[in-house]
């Protein structure tokens, strides 16, 4: 069943492959592209994604894959956006200006991913402590040595 | 004087008193008398960091009654506590909080590891980033309550066990569990 958000996309997009997701249809834009593709999907008239769902990301050795899920709550349709990053270059525009809710999960991913998102205000450890070691999602994290490093390294191991 | 011995089961002693019913005479060991006082009145702090607690709650509420053993001056502090039961997961994060209540804690103190998480990190134990797998690593325990969560009725048999222990131990020695 073809929907009318899947019509928009692809008049509006015509470069980009559409593919679905579960029920969703989701379509993956380059990094350099990003925001501008960001600009249309908000303001369009056809689209209008004025709501941030979810902002995620996949480990998949060596890329690394970024989900926005978005909703329009004026359409009432959905949209997932993906973008694909090297393992070497983990650097990807903040969406903070178009969406506020970004602002959370932007520091979520960048706690448990380590990528680093260009134009937020204020990135920082949002769970773990500000002395943590490494990026806990991450398939090459070694998550027990991690571990008992903090216990000792804060002197909380007895004998 | 005339005097009479009078039956308690459980002190440990033996107990006379006169006829007029005015002075008593306890004859007992300094000791088991201490052990007797300390382990009939154990002051929990409350300390709960997840499921585990609400099965802690549970037995202290009115259906399984902790008080009826002597633990029912739960405590908001560990200055005034002589019991941390650790009620749920520890996380790293965690586990300096823990280490200073502990520490805070006047001497005699005991713990009780109450549920998996807090024996060797139960459901989080493997390639977890955040579980502190064993809180024996951070704190010496004295009873260790398997469990996901245990029972109610496992804590209170867990507690009276520490009451057991306790009672088998010199009073004015601190004596801190081997691992
Ligand atoms: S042992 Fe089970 S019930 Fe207890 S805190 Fe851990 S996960 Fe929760």
């Amino acid at each position: 069943m073809s929907q009318p958000v899947e019509e928009a996309i692809k008049k509006i997009f015509p470069e980009l492959t559409l593919t679905s997701w579960a029920q969703f249809p989701a379509i993956e834009i380059s990094r350099d592209s990003l925001l501008s593709a960001c600009e249309k999907l908000t303001t369009h008239p056809d689209l209008r994604f004025d709501m941030l769902v979810c902002l995620t990301a996949v480990d998949r050795t060596p890329r690394l894959e970024v989900l926005y899920h978005l909703r329009s709550t004026t359409h009432g349709h959905e949209l997932i956006v993906k973008t694909e990053l090297d393992e070497s270059q983990l650097e990807i525009p903040s969406v903070v200006s178009f969406w506020k809710a970004a602002e959370l999960f932007e520091l979520e991913v960048y706690d448990m991913f380590g990528i680093t998102f260009t134009g937020h205000s204020d990135l920082r450890r949002l769970f773990m402590p500000d002395d943590w070691d490494g990026y806990p999602l991450r398939k090459s994290y070694k998550a027990s040595e991690v571990a008992d490093n903090y216990l000792k390294s804060h002197q909380l191991l007895i004998n | 004087m005339d005097v009479i011995q009078k039956q308690f089961d459980d002190f440990p002693g033996e107990v006379y008193q006169d006829k007029s019913g005015h002075s008593s005479i306890i004859i007992t060991q300094i000791d088991r008398f201490a052990n007797w006082a300390r382990s009939n009145s154990l002051w929990p702090l409350i300390f709960g960091t997840s499921c585990c607690a609400i099965e802690m709650m549970s037995a202290a509420s009115a259906k399984y009654d902790w008080s009826r053993f002597g633990f029912e001056v739960a405590r908001a502090s560990p200055r005034q506590a002589d019991l941390i039961i650790v009620a749920g997961t520890i996380t790293l994060k965690m586990a300096p909080v823990l280490k200073r209540l502990y520490d805070q804690m006047p001497e005699p103190k005991y713990v009780i590891a109450m549920g998996a998480c807090n024996i060797t990190g139960g459901p989080f134990m493997l390639h977890s980033y955040s579980v502190v797998n064993g809180i024996d690593k951070i704190v010496p325990v004295d009873v260790y309550i398997p469990g996901c969560p245990p029972r109610p009725e496992a804590l209170l048999h867990g507690m009276i066990k520490l009451q057991e222990k306790i009672k088998n131990t010199k009073a004015y020695v601190i004596e801190k569990p081997k691992k």
